[in-house]
């Protein structure tokens, strides 16, 4: 066992460290003013590409997996890493990163070498920063993913997208979108299949753009699909495999998912720092009476943290030597995110009436954070799915698995 | 980075396994009623060499990991914790006492922030017979006490001896050297988060397998999602408790105690959480002895008495946050 970060990961870790105290940070509290995103052509977002960072850092996927030495590579744990790292500068900012992203992620697991090159070789150019989009989630289908509607007609070499998609990050600056829908809604499951939808097609439109309550800096979009052809190159799953579709959805996000916690152990980190350093100026002196019940409640988030940190990694580790970790992932992600709110919440609490105006950190962290713990299946899907491994949780009413993404 | 165990600690803690569920599981409820582990378990135990494994100072030949170590602990104690207990006792407790450079026979090991004020008798502490009780405070102060024991009736851990102790006389008293003061807490409580993880992980098991054959309202309560969602909660806390004491013993590997305060922490919040859970989850069943759950849910609790307990753990635990 060694629980001690990779060294290879250390300049790649200052990088993102300095570029989230110079502009992460400093932007994502524009953006939160603002009420909306950085732009597409913001300059910012011409700057990282040159400095060779990509959004969600899955750039590296498309590699096999293992060196010439026969050993894992780190890629997931190096995604958590990063992750956690950008998103104790700011979350929001980190997810609008230019990059092939959580869209880009099912094609470099799942995507023939043409896909690739047609759809991920793009992000290597510097001409202009690019991004993908995860369609999933539908206006009627959140956590119940068997119930999305999106419909995929295939007509000759084409296939036809009808449907809507919500809550889809970078979604209106995308390039294209991997877009989840179904042959016939009666399969169930077994109709899935993604596809990738490029946003000059026709019939593809963005509805509009979520005002939402943190993570202001990430542009959260409506989409929708009216009679979109596609040629049938731009499948991602074979119809002819019943379920593939659906299982590459669950290997994404196994892979995503220790990333998300790591994020909400970045903020988690982020809001610790700011409680910390508002105690150790203001609990001396006359204020002296509250610091050992401060102190207790410090460490204890503290502790917090690093156990979901070491869930994270522990998930990731199974995730680059190509382990099942389903199981770990959900564990991961459903402890990380209510113990980073929590963290949030203590800082909130710590710096009384300070840490209920907008002026301080603490408060934008305590509104970014909560969204940990619905993005990419929510805490609920996660213990749905913890259960159903363990215990082979099913709700008969309605055949449901448990195999739920988010 | 990297979280597997080499061929070697997993024989280990294979062998640990081996021990546990041959000699310990089935004679749980009989060495509860005795209050105590017969001479032939110690004995066995002692024969499997998994005892030395405590002290790599002492045994060179065998120089198995703090992580496969406390892997084995934890898989003794999901057999019986109160055993395990009472093991570590024998097993460990000595070579702990002579690196603090105290002589003899060592019976238990208490942690008090001053050991000048401490109060005397001790109402509960496992001693397994025995009558020397080592005492280590804040500061370093040690001292090995000579005392007067009336076996007592106690919440749990019967297995381990639980016993009144009053002060005869200090036998030996001295200064214990920081790092070696250090080591002892640390040991302690990471030995001690062990033996909590291991009841959790048992008492989830348990729970696990009953919801499954147990219905109600026509279906099995496992598909009840007020049920399962129970499950996962536990689960999620014995995954926590298991990586903080894996982290905490990579650390005590190269002599940094800084980890084993937050497992002890982190496993007393998470145990008595998943024992109460796996209680409830039985129902009425679970409240009777006919299961274990209500043993180890009432072992956790007293476990967590133990080496100072909470509040000085977290007095460790929050030195320097503000």
């Amino acid at each position: 066992m060694d629980f001690s970060m990779p060294k290879s990961f250390d300049s790649l870790r200052q990088m993102i460290h300095f570029l989230g105290r110079e502009r992460l940070r400093p932007l994502g509290l524009e953006a939160d003013a603002m009420g909306h995103a950085l732009p597409p052509d913001h300059p910012f977002f011409s700057e990282v590409l040159e400095m060779g960072l990509t959004g969600g850092f899955a750039g590296k996927m498309d590699k096999p997996r293992a060196d010439d030495d026969g050993r894992a590579r780190k890629t997931v744990r190096r995604a958590v890493v990063m992750a956690e790292e950008a998103a104790y500068w700011d979350r929001g900012m980190a997810t609008s990163l230019p990059g092939p992203g959580l869209g880009g992620a099912p094609i470099m697991m799942m995507g023939t070498p043409d896909q690739k090159e047609r759809f991920l070789h793009p992000f290597k150019e510097k001409d202009r920063p690019r991004w993908a989009g995860f369609g999933m989630t539908e206006p009627s289908a959140g956590s119940d993913v068997a119930r999305i509607r999106t419909r995929l007609r295939f007509e000759g070499d084409e296939i036809v997208v009808n449907g809507a998609k919500c809550f889809i990050s970078n979604g209106a600056r995308a390039d294209f979108i991997t877009v989840w829908g179904t042959e016939n809604p009666a399969l169930g499951r077994a109709g899935h299949r993604a596809v990738i939808v490029p946003r000059d097609t026709p019939g593809f439109s963005v509805v509009g753009v979520e005002h939402k309550m943190g993570l202001n800096a990430s542009e959260t979009a409506t989409l929708s699909f009216e009679e979109c052809r596609v040629p049938l190159s731009n499948l991602l799953t074979p119809r002819d495999q019943t379920r593939e579709g659906f299982k590459g959805a669950m290997k994404t996000l196994n892979m995503t998912r220790p990333i998300v916690a790591g994020m909400a152990v970045g903020i988690g980190r982020a809001a610790y720092d700011e409680a910390s350093r508002f105690a150790k100026e203001h609990f001396t002196g006359p204020s002296a009476w509250r610091s050992s019940r401060v102190a207790d409640r410090l460490a204890r988030i503290r502790r917090k943290l690093d156990l979901a940190r070491m869930l994270a990694w522990k998930s990731a580790w199974e995730a680059d030597h190509k382990e099942p970790n389903q199981l770990s992932a959900a564990i991961a992600k459903a402890t990380a995110a209510p113990l980073a709110l929590e963290a949030a919440s203590l800082g909130i609490e710590i710096l009384g009436l300070a840490g209920g105006a907008s002026d301080h950190l603490i408060e934008k962290l305590y509104r970014d954070v909560k969204a940990l713990d619905i993005v990419e299946g929510t805490g609920q899907i996660q213990r749905v799915i913890i259960a159903r491994k363990l215990i082979g949780f099913s709700d008969e009413r309605t055949g449901n698995q448990g195999e739920s993404h988010g | 980075m990297d979280f597997s165990l080499t061929e070697e600690e997993r024989m280990v803690v294979q062998m640990a396994g081996q021990f546990a569920d041959g000699e310990l599981a089935p004679s749980m409820r009989t060495h509860e009623s005795a209050s105590t582990l017969p001479q032939e378990i110690l004995t066995a135990f002692e024969e499997t060499g998994i005892g030395l494994l405590g002290a790599p100072d002492i045994d060179p030949e065998m120089p198995v990991s703090f992580a496969a170590r406390v892997q084995a602990v934890e898989r003794l104690a999901q057999a019986d914790g109160a055993a395990a207990l009472q093991l570590w006792r024998s097993a460990w407790l000595p070579p702990l006492a002579t690196s603090l450079g105290i002589d003899g026979p060592v019976h238990a090991l208490v942690l008090v922030r001053d050991r000048a004020i401490m109060s005397w008798p001790l109402h509960f502490l496992p001693v397994g017979g025995g009558d020397r009780v080592l005492v280590l405070d804040d500061a370093g102060s040690i001292g090995l006490a000579h005392v007067e024991t009336t076996p007592t009736r106690a919440l749990g851990l019967s297995a381990a001896g639980p016993a009144a102790c009053a002060l005869l006389e200090w036998s030996q008293e001295g200064t214990a050297e920081a790092q070696a003061g250090d080591m002892a807490r640390a040991t302690a409580r990471l030995w001690g988060a062990a033996i909590l993880t291991g009841i959790a992980a048992a008492s989830l098991t348990h729970a696990s397998a009953y919801v499954q054959e147990r219905e109600s309202f026509g279906k099995p309560l496992s598909n009840h999602q007020g049920i399962a969602f129970m499950i996962s909660d536990m689960a999620m806390r014995v995954a926590g408790m298991r990586i903080m004491c894996a982290k905490a013993a990579w650390h005590q590997e190269s002599g940094d105690t800084c980890a084993s305060t937050d497992a002890w922490l982190e496993c007393i919040e998470g145990g008595l959480f998943v024992t109460s859970h796996a209680v409830q989850l039985l129902g009425g069943h679970g409240y009777t002895r006919d299961h274990p759950v209500e043993k180890w849910m009432r072992d956790t609790r007293a476990l967590s008495l133990l080496w100072g307990g909470v509040d000085l753990a977290l007095d460790d635990a929050a030195r320097g946050e503000i």
